[in-house]
């Protein structure tokens, strides 16, 4: 209540930040903003998570590092200090104290939790019929975004720049065969900006999206489909490809159906990229042995989503795509609304 | 093909094969109205025509489906009234298209009959 104000230092606050990708340098940056102390934890021994393997961001293309130098440079504070490669497995949770386990050992004790463990990208393998780990030509949206940042000459052949590349999205999204239901959000617009990428480094190599609907929600992303449409010529094919298999010179022979012709459609391609989606992160942690998860999806449940980030016990946030798929504006967003709900729940109980 | 019975067959006629897509034309048409390749396939035009024209299947065809031979006889009975370009939410100049598809198709269709051109 706004009627009793407390005086309360921010320093008398420990709070601990498991994971370090956008969501959780954000959160640990606010929580030090705001004058709390931070132990800030990532199973890696450096900071940045999944955005060190990338390349450039949507929709704007900025380079991955210079955002991350951006990111981790604010998270040079006095306040947060740096506990990498430590992995939390469990929390537990009595009488507002929280001790971090890591499997047995304990690690840390704190006033407030927020949890920023993340996603993983979807295992391609499960969706057998589009060869990924059977043929060498087929691979995912991570993937690429690892050889367009360590050097685009991995997708030539014998020096040879390719012909044509396909894309797939919804690989591990809206797929009831595989009980993932939701939509990773996320993969449509990173199809459209590799296919972009590609069409600059290799401007004869044909490019075709298989898309179920085009999902370009965010800001800017819409505009950058219509420019891959009208300046880049990447062809969109609306349907799902039902199988890749490889052919004698080793390339990909992709079927589907072009569902705005109604018509069975086929197209050899030197490369498939598989557009991954997003599932639950394996490095979750549990909270007094309880998952917290939702059982639909395997993402944290909230507790309440309208205020966004609280988790089962009081005093345990969740920030970030552990939440759910999220953009990195987003993650990076809710890591501070993170850090602000956590601030009003120490100064408030 | 003969020999073996799998119990199915894919008509040739029906598949589209990208692979023998001849996209010249599109390519054509592309760099005159860059704007016709950003079609969503929503139907407006096609919803909106008085002659009946699937306009939004011309996209398609030309760039997927199109070979040498092939006509696109629904757009003869297109009478240029321009209700199909009122009504693009993506602004695309269809009655132009319409125009400019038949002329650059005739004028194909003259140099491999050998009509010299006008």
């Amino acid at each position: 209540m706004l009627t009793e104000k407390k005086h309360t230092e921010p320093n008398q606050f420990r709070i601990a930040v498991i994971g370090s990708g956008p969501a959780g340098i954000s959160a640990a940056i606010s929580a030090a903003a705001i004058g709390m102390e931070v132990d800030w934890y990532d199973k890696e021994s450096r900071p940045g998570g999944k955005l060190n393997d990338y390349h450039q961001l949507f929709p704007d293309r900025e380079f991955a590092d210079l955002v991350l130098d951006d990111f981790t440079g604010k998270a040079d504070s006095i306040r947060i200090k740096k506990h990498f490669g430590t992995t939390i497995t469990r929390i537990e949770s009595a009488n507002g104290q929280n001790v971090l386990y890591s499997n047995t050992e304990v690690v840390g004790r704190c006033d407030s939790v927020i949890v920023a463990t993340g996603f993983d990208f979807f295992d391609a393998r499960i969706k057998e019929e589009f060869g990924y780990g059977i043929y060498d030509h087929v691979i995912t949206s991570p993937d690429l975004e690892k050889i367009l940042k360590t050097g685009h000459d991995q997708l030539k052949k014998g020096g040879i720049a390719p012909e044509s590349m396909a894309f797939v999205h919804c690989v591990g999204s809206r797929d009831q065969q595989i009980g993932i239901n939701y939509c990773s959000r996320l993969c449509c617009i990173t199809g459209i900006k590799q296919a972009i990428e590609i069409r600059e480094l290799f401007p004869s190599c044909k490019v075709y999206n298989f898309y179920i609907d085009i999902r370009a929600f965010g800001s800017g992303y819409e505009e950058l489909y219509r420019q891959a449409q009208e300046k880049y010529n990447i062809h969109f094919i609306r349907g799902r490809v039902s199988e890749a298999s490889e052919n004698q010179q080793n390339r990909i022979v992709v079927k589907a159906e072009d569902t705005l012709m109604a018509r069975p459609l086929k197209v050899t391609v030197d490369w498939l990229v598989l557009l991954v989606g997003m599932v639950p992160s394996c490095t979750q942690v549990s909270v007094n042995q309880a998952q917290c998860s939702d059982p639909e999806t395997g993402f944290y449940q909230l507790q309440n989503p309208f205020a966004g980030s609280g988790l089962e016990k009081p005093g345990i946030f969740s920030a970030g795509a552990c939440g759910g798929p999220m953009s990195i504006p987003e993650a990076a967003a809710s890591g501070r609304s993170a850090a602000i709900e956590a601030w009003q729940y120490l100064t408030s109980r | 093909m003969s020999g073996k019975n799998f119990g199915f067959v894919i008509k040739a006629g029906r598949q589209i094969d990208i692979d023998v897509t001849d996209s010249t034309l599109a390519d054509d048409i592309a760099l005159e109205v860059g704007a016709w390749r950003a079609c969503i396939s929503c139907g407006s035009c096609v919803a909106t025509c008085p002659a009946g024209i699937s306009f939004r299947s011309e996209l398609p065809t030309l760039n997927r489906a199109f070979q040498h031979n092939v006509e696109l006889p629904t757009l003869k009975s297109c009478f240029l009234c321009g209700k199909c370009q009122l009504v693009c939410p993506r602004g695309i100049p269809t009655r132009y298209l319409s125009i400019l598809i038949m002329q650059k198709l005739q004028s194909r269709k003259n140099v491999a009959e050998g009509i010299p051109s006008v």
